[in-house]
């Protein structure tokens, strides 16, 4: 046994995780050597330290802090436990809640200093963006410039800039632009993401949009009836899907919903496959 | 995938229960992997929306391996992060520092009754991927295929990490050692952690 040892080979003895030959040859080499004797015995001592820290005390009302965000209450875990809306499961509660922390509506999205890639990350964190590929690029004529993370703005052109024909291409569309509205820029922030800056009477109006499926859990965000779209508040922007795209408006409560108004697609019914997770999840 | 009962009165758990009966494993994992209290109460809900949000992408397995995976690539993803960021803002050392330094939270009694605190400091001053492997080993008594799963490693990678994160916790304790605490006599003056003997 000169030359050999046990090495980390003694961690899965001490573990219990050696089996067959393995461990019958590991044993035959410990019952003759002192220095393995003493790396598993000290392997033991280390274990049992470690294994020592199993106990840890929850901070009071973690749970409820959770459930009251999960929920979209108030961050003082209002909702008493096992009641309410933090009790039901998630898609069998229709009620509206309190708008969320931004950072629910942010999480998992790169720190952003530009208020379309700010939208950008919203979206992300709401959506599951599907088919996007490099085609989805060549499909929208007026926003050449492809920038992620550049604050500049392509410039769509002025020629079209007040007719819908202008909407960048593959993307749901208002059916006409309200009067007195005009786009001012429109950009692919990457692709499958378009980023359009409009006019609406003087008003800015900002909307975003991504290829995708809204994945809201149900009454987190306040859901609003807007337009004649089921929209959401995620920190100050009105959210939707439309069509096979989510879309995201931002600027003043009129000129949003003059321009939702102009989009004639119905909201599609999207927590179906919530729900259907759930269920995958709880019938574990 | 699991079964679904078919039985009609079956009601799947609420959420409310989901969070209630998984909440303290994760925040457990949280508190071990990160070393303080605030730090593994922002991971731990940061894990439940996650899992809020990701129902519908969950494929067949235990509800506990999901979560471990999660609550660990969340830790590892935010210390990568970090160590990109090498400028740290004042403060950040306090902030950092293991727990046992600390001295201001009202989890304070508790630990100072119930835990070694020099055992965390210990596991705080291991890497993060061998404090994943030691924590996920033997305090959530994971076998080593299910570690591997979770890091998503070999399993010789898994032996290892242990291996060495646990040889590190003992040169970092030795001073808890028999033979230490003898040389310490009955008083129990054992030197301190790192001292030359």
């Amino acid at each position: 046994m000169i030359g050999w040892h046990l090495g980390a080979r003694v961690s899965e003895l001490v573990d219990d995780h050696l089996v067959g030959a393995e461990r019958r040859r590991a044993l035959d080499h410990l019952a003759s050597c002192r220095s393995c004797q003493e790396e598993v015995e000290q392997e033991r001592r280390a274990r049992r330290v470690a294994s020592s820290l199993r106990c840890v005390g929850m901070p009071a009302g973690l749970t409820d802090r959770i459930l009251a965000v999960s929920a979209g209450t108030a961050a003082a875990g209002t909702a008493a436990p096992g009641t309410g809306a933090a009790g039901a499961a998630p898609w069998a509660d229709g009620a509206r809640h309190p708008g969320i922390t931004p950072r629910l509506a942010l999480v998992g999205a790169a720190a952003v200093g530009v208020a379309g890639l700010a939208a950008v990350g919203t979206l992300y964190a709401l959506g599951t963006p599907t088919g996007r590929g490099p085609e989805v690029l060549a499909q929208v004529a007026p926003a050449p410039t492809l920038v992620v993370g550049n604050a500049g703005l392509a410039d769509a052109g002025d020629d079209e800039a007040s007719s819908p024909a202008s909407w960048p291409r593959g993307f749901v569309a208002p059916t006409a632009l309200p009067t007195a509205a005009s786009i001012a820029q429109a950009q692919v922030l990457e692709p499958g993401v378009v980023l359009v800056e409009l006019s609406l009477d003087g008003t800015p109006v900002t909307v975003v949009e991504a290829h995708g499926r809204l994945e809201l859990p149900e009454g987190v965000f306040d859901a609003t009836a807007l337009a004649g779209h089921v929209a959401h508040e995620v920190d100050g922007w009105w959210v939707t899907q439309l069509g096979d795209d989510v879309v995201a408006v931002r600027g003043d409560a009129g000129a949003v919903a003059e321009l939702l108004a102009a989009f004639d697609e119905p909201a599609p019914e999207w927590s179906a496959r919530f729900e259907a997770g759930w269920r995958v999840v709880t019938g574990d | 995938m699991p079964e679904i009962p078919e039985d009609a009165t079956w009601q799947p758990p609420t959420w409310d229960e989901v969070v209630r009966e998984y909440s303290p494993q994760v925040y457990r994992l949280a508190y071990r992997l990160t070393g303080q209290a605030a730090d593994a109460e922002d991971l731990t809900q940061e894990v439940f929306l996650r899992v809020f949000r990701s129902l519908d992408g969950y494929r067949p397995g235990t509800f506990s391996g999901w979560l471990h995976r999660i609550t660990t690539n969340l830790f590892l993803d935010q210390v990568r992060r970090k160590q990109r960021q090498p400028a740290f803002p004042l403060g950040s050392y306090e902030a950092d520092a293991p727990r046992a330094n600390r001295v201001d939270e009202p989890e304070r009694s508790f630990e100072m009754s119930n835990l070694d605190l020099d055992v965390q400091a210990a596991l705080g001053a291991l890497a993060p991927e061998y404090r994943a492997a030691v924590v996920l080993r033997d305090i959530e008594d994971l076998t080593y295929e299910e570690i591997a799963d979770v890091l998503g490693v070999s399993l010789g990678t898994v032996r290892s990490r242990i291996h060495r994160g646990r040889a590190r916790l003992r040169e970092a304790l030795a001073h808890r050692s028999p033979q230490a605490q003898r040389a310490a006599g009955p008083l129990g003056l054992a030197p301190l952690p790192g001292a030359s003997s």
